[in-house]
């Protein structure tokens, strides 16, 4: 007869799972990331612990969990062409109302916003297809920055509360890979 | 007997396994953390002028000095938002039906809620009845449910308890326990009040066992109110076991039951959202009423010749009772959005022997005034009970708020009417014959689950707030 609760407990806690969330770096403790897709739940798949795969069209948030000073660091395999565009000091609440940076890659080159307004761009790093990117992001009180390959951006005077979000948004085309994506804090 | 048992202590462990687990929540919380960072540059400059003249040449160095201190702050802070947590969550509701045995017919009335006959567990139903039963849901729910990818505005949810009456034979109604009903809604209008059309199709395994299919057309909710038209079929089976045939005085035998029907319903304290206003602060929630309330009773002196109270000194001086339940007053979008109407399920108001009247869905128009922020309101209005009781009812309200859901009121005003023959029975053994009474009265009342609302919270006040919440697109 426990068997019975026991199952039924179970099927209740599946039940109640949100089917729009993945919980990436579950291990080690300390490290664990809340991917919500806010637009749709298949807007993005899990593929293992720190890797996942980023539909056309999607919005997630990345919530790097009580961390708004640290270091955000993965590798992206673009499949198709297109842009993918992630946002900083924003949150899922205040997304898209406030501007927040904005990093968008396309197989064109990149460009940093900041509040609408372009901080910098160049054709010449961009994405290829089926190749391996690092992409490191470090926030440090109102320094900032991105590295995109071996290219490394600095950005200092931020001026905009850190937030713990990360928002992931592609177009119509792009599909990527997302892969051995970590986070520490810078202090 | 034993399934019987089984299907009930099942449906009791999932219902306090779900209401613990958190599902039953109609609020989510969302706790963020962000850094502000400040920095800061001190410039601090010293002069110290030598107290003589000093034969400093033509390039001398200067005594100012100038002390550069750099600061950076950073603050750290957490945001704890609260948005509302269900598609719907309703107190009640009633449909009116028919396509029951008409010579078995119940006579629920329009929506279910007006019975035109003095109902007893006895009552083997009427011919030319035009409603000849009814369904009757208390304590709905229902939170979104995400398959087919994701597909829009389809919900899963439940009923604290549903009754399905073909007619006025008890072995034939149907009764379930917490049923499963899954809901698709296609919108016709997605702005306040929402007009949908809504395929259901629902299962109860206790204490009856049946299925329910309908299409409705549904206008709601405003203040909690709703309106559907039904059409519809419930088909299911009764055991042996079942309360309905075990303390029924007409068979003991178990009854299938086959039940198309059509009826016009009406829900209160009903409340729809669109899963976008689920992603919306409870803080800038769309509000469309004054008063929402569950439940409210109060104590009244009156010149009614007779106490409904034992002859006591108590007696004299308190001599009637009212209560009110599932109450409702919408604000008017009009001349400062003060004016209100409002109904309530049931209003009863017996002030003394002789004195008292039953109105179920009577209509109130009234002013709303706030006297304190937060705290203290009052409203004059006029009430038409109609049915069965005929009434008018002069009156004013002075209300305090208490706390966020228990409010206390000082209540006058005066009061005529009648109550019809029928409803004789129990409620003229108790306080006697009402042809017609007119009467004064003043006294307090208290309000369970009430809730009243301020200016600012009003949607017709919040000009910020979009007709359409937000998306993400």
């Amino acid at each position: 007869m426990k068997k019975k609760y026991l199952i039924l407990f179970l099927i209740l806690i599946v039940g109640c799972a949100a089917p729009d969330t993945i919980v990436l770096n579950r291990f080690p403790e300390g490290k664990t990331i809340i991917l919500k897709m806010l637009n749709g739940i298949d807007k993005a798949s899990e593929i293992n612990q720190n890797s996942f795969r980023v539909f056309p069209n999607a919005i997630l948030s990345l919530k790097f969990i009580e961390t708004t000073q640290n270091s955000i660091q993965f590798e992206l395999i673009p499949e198709t062409e297109g842009n993918i565009e992630l946002s900083l000091y924003t949150s899922q609440h205040a997304f898209p109302q406030i501007a927040p940076i904005k990093l968008v890659l396309s197989d064109k080159g990149y460009k940093i916003d900041k509040e609408n307004k372009t901080l910098a761009e160049s054709d010449t790093v961009k994405l290829s297809q089926n190749k391996k990117h690092l992409i490191k992001l470090q926030k440090d009180a109102n320094l900032l920055k991105i590295t995109i390959d071996c290219a490394v951006i600095t950005f200092s005077y931020i001026t905009l509360n850190a937030t713990e979000y990360m928002i992931i948004r592609t177009d119509d085309k792009f599909r990527a890979v997302i892969q051995g994506i970590d986070y520490s804090k810078n202090y | 007997m034993k399934t019987y048992k089984f299907a009930i202590n099942l449906l009791i462990i999932v219902f306090g396994i779900w209401l613990l687990s958190g599902c039953a929540s109609i609020t989510r919380e969302e706790t963020d953390l962000f850094t502000i960072t400040e920095i800061d540059t001190t410039f601090t400059s010293y002069v110290k002028n030598s107290p003589s003249n000093r034969d400093n040449g033509v390039v001398f160095p200067s005594s100012r000095e100038v002390l550069v201190e750099r600061n950076l702050t950073q603050r750290d802070s957490t945001i704890t938002r609260y948005y509302p947590d269900f598609i719907r969550l309703g107190f009640f509701e009633a449909i009116g039906t028919i396509g029951g045995n008409s010579d078995y017919g119940i006579g629920t009335g329009l929506f279910g809620i007006f019975p035109m006959s003095n109902l007893s567990s006895s009552y083997r139903g009427e011919k030319d009845k035009i409603f000849t039963g009814g369904i009757y849901r208390i304590g709905i729910s229902e939170t979104r449910l995400r398959w087919f990818r994701d597909a829009p505005n389809w919900t899963i949810g439940t009923n604290a308890v549903e009754f399905i009456l073909p007619d006025s034979r008890g072995e034939n109604m149907l009764i379930g326990l917490l049923p499963v009903y899954v809901r698709k809604r296609f919108y016709l209008r997605e702005e306040i009040p929402y007009i949908a059309i809504t395929p259901a199709f629902g299962f109860s395994i206790a204490p009856s066992q049946y299925i329910n299919m309908s299409v409705s057309a549904d206008i709601g909710s405003v203040g909690g109110l709703n309106f559907r038209a039904y059409i519809g079929m419930a088909a299911g089976f009764n055991s042996e076991e079942t309360p309905q045939i075990k303390g029924n005085d007409y068979t003991n035998a178990a009854t299938s039951v086959i039940f198309p029907y059509a009826g016009l319903g009406i829900s209160f304290l009903d409340f729809l959202n669109l899963v976008p206003e689920t992603l919306v602060e409870w803080k800038d929630y769309q509000h469309s009423s004054w008063q929402l309330g569950l439940f409210e009773l109060g104590l009244y002196y009156s010149n009614a010749d007779n106490s409904l109270f034992k002859d006591t000194v108590a007696g004299k001086a308190l001599k009637g009772i009212d209560f009110e339940v599932a109450k409702t007053n919408l604000a008017l979008p009009f001349w400062n959005n003060r004016f209100y109407v409002g109904t309530s399920l049931l209003h009863f108001m017996g002030l003394g022997m002789n004195s008292w009247a039953l109105s179920m869905l009577p209509i109130r128009l009234g002013y709303w005034h706030t006297l304190a922020d937060d705290e203290l309101t009052i409203t004059p209005y006029l009430e038409l009970g109609s049915y069965p009781s005929n009434y008018l009812n002069f009156a004013a309200e002075l209300n305090l708020r208490i706390s966020e859901h228990l409010n206390f009121g000082l209540k006058g005003g005066y009061i005529s009417g009648s109550s019809d023959e029928f409803l004789g029975g129990e409620l003229v053994n108790r306080f006697g014959i009402s042809s017609t009474f007119s009467n004064f009265y003043f006294g307090f009342n208290f309000r369970f689950v009430n809730k009243i609302f301020f200016e600012p919270d009003l949607r017709y006040n919040r000009k910020d707030l979009p007709k359409q919440p937000k998306e993400f697109k």
